[in-house]
């Protein structure tokens, strides 16, 4: 593979991911900080593509399984994702239910589906719409943690409400799920790296 | 491989990252999870009861002593929409107490005189409660209970049948209780349309089981009795507890043992109170008819039958099939009623072979002169009993056979023979001629009046006599005379000249007289005298010589 002139690879230099230091390509270390100094992120999206595979399976028991169980006078209470929205839709609040089912259901499944449609951008080389694909890639990296919303939600409560025998809220199973879909599609997005995207579309326009 | 002269040469790694052992490893857990709880899910089982209500899908829980063993999944109607259906999802390790007879049944709040059970549940709803059996294990349709059973299967002791008359005041849960101690429970109770009577399921624990034999007798041992009886007014009690809450005691006649042990299911009567227990404790009675000519008001079914004081049965009660109703015109129509003789009380064996012995000897009886007769038992109250006695002038009647029962002579005594006497009484009190000597009686006072008006006049005629002055005069006259006849007297008082002369008179006459008695007594002596001079011999002197 070869790289467009004018552009550091073509000149054999790597940019340091960290402090931004430009360095030989050559060589495995930054002269500055010392950190690895790659053209590309290695295995950029094989690593996504797991990670967001491990994230898409963690998401199904995180939707099927309780977030939460509310122990209302003894009597457990196991409240799925799904259902904590249904429930404040019922009770009328539909802002809050709509701020959860966003941050909570759509949010990680976009991202999910965002990193896997750039992979599969990656891998098939397409060159159309290289800024909008970096637009989409930016977002997901930006909007990633505030998925995190729902599991904050949830260990607050936990911590705040405990009334004794009256009412008690426990972490359901799907909570240390939801974390982890979220943890790893953070990681996934991290993994990801853009330059890839746009490094066809200068093949395409550079020529050989 | 980079080599900066020919270029950068970006390698594209074609060997696999080891990141996806992390998708591999998450997907072989989750499938391992989904396989490990498919393999472990527990039978689903279904359960039919006569409502729902508070059964919830998805939320009511199914506990075995308050251990969570499963959930409802879901509610359904029957197919012929007259209960429901509950099918539920056990917990796995629950296999073993899905047995033939485990029971299930629906714990609610429950308030009684028993206790309060089930109050957790009046906040957090319902559960189904599960008590395991010990029948074959592998069932998964079951009938739910109404209600809570009162003991669990498999727990050793008695279970008898208890038969009675009224409803009462015992329910299900009230104690069975031996000489005031708890030692079992009534556990159903239900009414029996076709012999119309209640009856109630009671468990009597081990050890206190052997207390249960077939002499054994239950009596409602709640409420308040008030007796009035042939033997005056009593009235009896329970505990306060068995008063507010129910229960039944159980004991033996005399407090001798038990008798032999029964089967569960036997079944015993269920006596009103401990004094008609006490009253039938024994088994066998032989009926015999009487029929009386006379009101069998106060003679109630258990009345004592007395044989002189002692009582030997009691009274069945009257025999009104008996009756025809057609003949109700006939004066003579006799109430039939049957009475139960007991042979036990005669210290008979209890048995066939006493019965046989109490025929014989009743027999013989009525061969002596045995008959019945209503007596009163209580005066204020009216209560009858029926005494059997003997007419020493020889048999009063035959033993015979109506109705199918054995009858006795009977004889009218008591009150109703007393109202025959003052009948005849009153008929001879009417039977008397009272008219005739009531007109006597006024001819008599018309002549009495008469009388007195004759009288009357007689008086004032009297009355006018008197006042005429010659009566009045008669006062003074009176005085004249007796002043006159006084002045008479004092002539002839002591002193007077009549008075000593008199008395000269009478001196003389003394001496006379004097000499008129010697003269006779010699004449009575010697006679002779009148004729000759008397020769006396001198006087002896005492002492003269010796």
């Amino acid at each position: 593979m070869s790289f467009p002139a004018g552009t550091a690879a073509a000149a054999g230099l790597a940019c340091c991911p960290l402090c931004g230091a430009l360095g030989p390509a050559g060589s495995p270390r930054c002269a500055r900080c010392g950190h690895r100094l790659h053209l590309r992120t290695p295995r950029s999206v094989q690593r996504t593509l797991a990670l967001t595979l491990t994230a898409a399976l963690l998401l199904v028991p995180a939707n099927v399984l309780p977030i939460m169980v509310t122990v209302q006078l003894g009597r457990p209470e196991p409240s799925t994702i799904l259902g904590g929205v249904v429930t404040l839709l019922h009770y009328g609040s539909w802002p809050i239910a709509t701020v959860i089912f966003v941050a909570s259901v759509l949010v990680p499944l976009l991202k999910i589906s965002t990193l896997v449609l750039l992979c599969a951008s990656v891998v098939r080389r397409t060159t159309a719409g290289p800024r909008q694909r970096t637009l989409l890639y930016r977002a997901t990296e930006l909007v990633g943690r505030w998925s995190m919303i729902d599991v904050f939600v949830v260990f607050v409560l936990v911590a705040l409400v405990h009334l004794g025998q009256l009412l008690v809220i426990r972490p359901g199973p799907a909570a240390v799920a939801f974390a982890g879909a979220v943890i790893l599609t953070m990681f996934a997005a991290e993994q990801f790296d853009p330059r890839l995207l746009w490094d066809h579309e200068e093949d395409a326009r550079g020529g050989p | 491989m980079a080599d900066p002269e020919a270029g950068v040469q970006v390698e594209r790694s074609r060997r696999p990252s080891a990141v996806w052992l992390l998708p591999i490893l998450a997907a072989l857990v989750g499938a391992w999870l989904v396989w490990y709880a498919a393999r472990n899910e527990g039978p689903t089982i279904t359960i039919r009861f006569p409502t729902a209500e508070g059964i919830v899908a998805g939320e009511t829980r199914l506990k075995a002593r308050s251990v969570e063993v499963g959930i409802v999944e879901s509610v359904t109607l029957d197919a012929e929409r007259d209960g429901v259906v509950v099918h539920a999802r056990m917990d796995p390790e629950t296999r073993d107490l899905l047995r033939e007879d485990t029971r299930f049944w629906v714990v609610r709040p429950r308030v009684g005189f028993g206790g309060v059970s089930g109050l957790g549940t009046l906040l957090s709803g319902g559960y189904l409660e599960l008590a395991p059996g010990t029948g074959a294990p592998g069932a998964r349709s079951f009938v739910g209970l109404d209600d809570p059973p009162v003991t669990g299967p498999g727990t050793p002791g008695v279970r008898v049948v208890l038969v009675s008359r009224e409803a009462g005041s015992v329910h299900a849960g009230n104690p069975v209780l031996y000489h005031g101690y708890e030692i079992g429970r009534i556990e159903s109770e239900r009414f029996d349309p076709d012999r119309r009577v209640m009856r109630y399921e009671a468990f009597v624990e081990a050890p206190y089981d052997r207390l249960v034999g077939d002499r054994t007798r239950f009596w409602n041992a709640s409420g308040v009795t008030l007796r009035a009886s042939a033997s005056g007014f009593e009235l009896s009690a329970g505990s306060l507890e068995t008063l507010a809450r129910g229960g039944v005691a159980l004991g033996h006649p005399e407090d001798d043992a038990p008798g032999a042990a029964v089967a569960d299911g036997t079944e015993f009567t269920l006596h009103p109170d401990a004094r008609s227990a006490e009253e039938d404790p024994y088994r066998r009675a032989v009926p015999y008819l009487v029929r009386f000519e006379q009101s069998v008001r106060g003679l109630e079914p258990g009345a004592a039958v007395e044989l002189r004081g002692i009582t030997v049965g009691r009274v069945r009660g009257v025999l009104l099939d008996a009756v025809d109703g057609s003949a109700f015109g006939d004066a003579a129509q006799p109430i039939p009623v049957v009475l139960e003789l007991e042979p036990a009380r005669l210290r008979l064996p209890d048995d066939d072979s006493g019965e046989t012995a109490l025929r014989q000897v009743l027999t013989e009886a009525i061969g002596n002169g045995l008959f019945a007769s209503l007596q009163t038992g209580n005066l204020i109250t009216g209560q009858l009993y029926v005494a059997l006695d003997f007419d020493p002038e020889g048999p009063v009647g035959r033993p015979g056979r109506a109705h199918g029962f054995e009858t006795l002579p009977v004889r009218s005594t008591g009150l109703a023979q007393l109202e025959k006497k003052l009948g005849q009484v009153l008929d001879q009190l009417a039977a008397l001629p009272l008219e005739g000597l009531a007109t006597d009686a006024s001819a008599t006072l018309a002549r009495s009046a008469e009388t007195l008006a004759a009288l009357e006049r007689t008086l004032a005629r009297i009355e006018s006599t008197l006042a005429s002055d010659s009566v009045q005069a008669l006062p003074a006259e009176l005085v004249d005379t007796l002043a006159a006849l006084r002045g008479t007297l004092e002539t002839l008082g002591p002193g007077s000249p009549v008075t000593r002369r008199l008395e000269g008179t009478l001196t003389r006459l003394d001496r006379s007289l004097e000499g008129v008695e010697a003269l006779s007594r010699a004449l009575e002596e010697q006679p002779s005298t009148l004729l000759r001079p008397v020769r006396r011999a001198p006087d002896p002197i005492p002492g003269g010589d010796r």
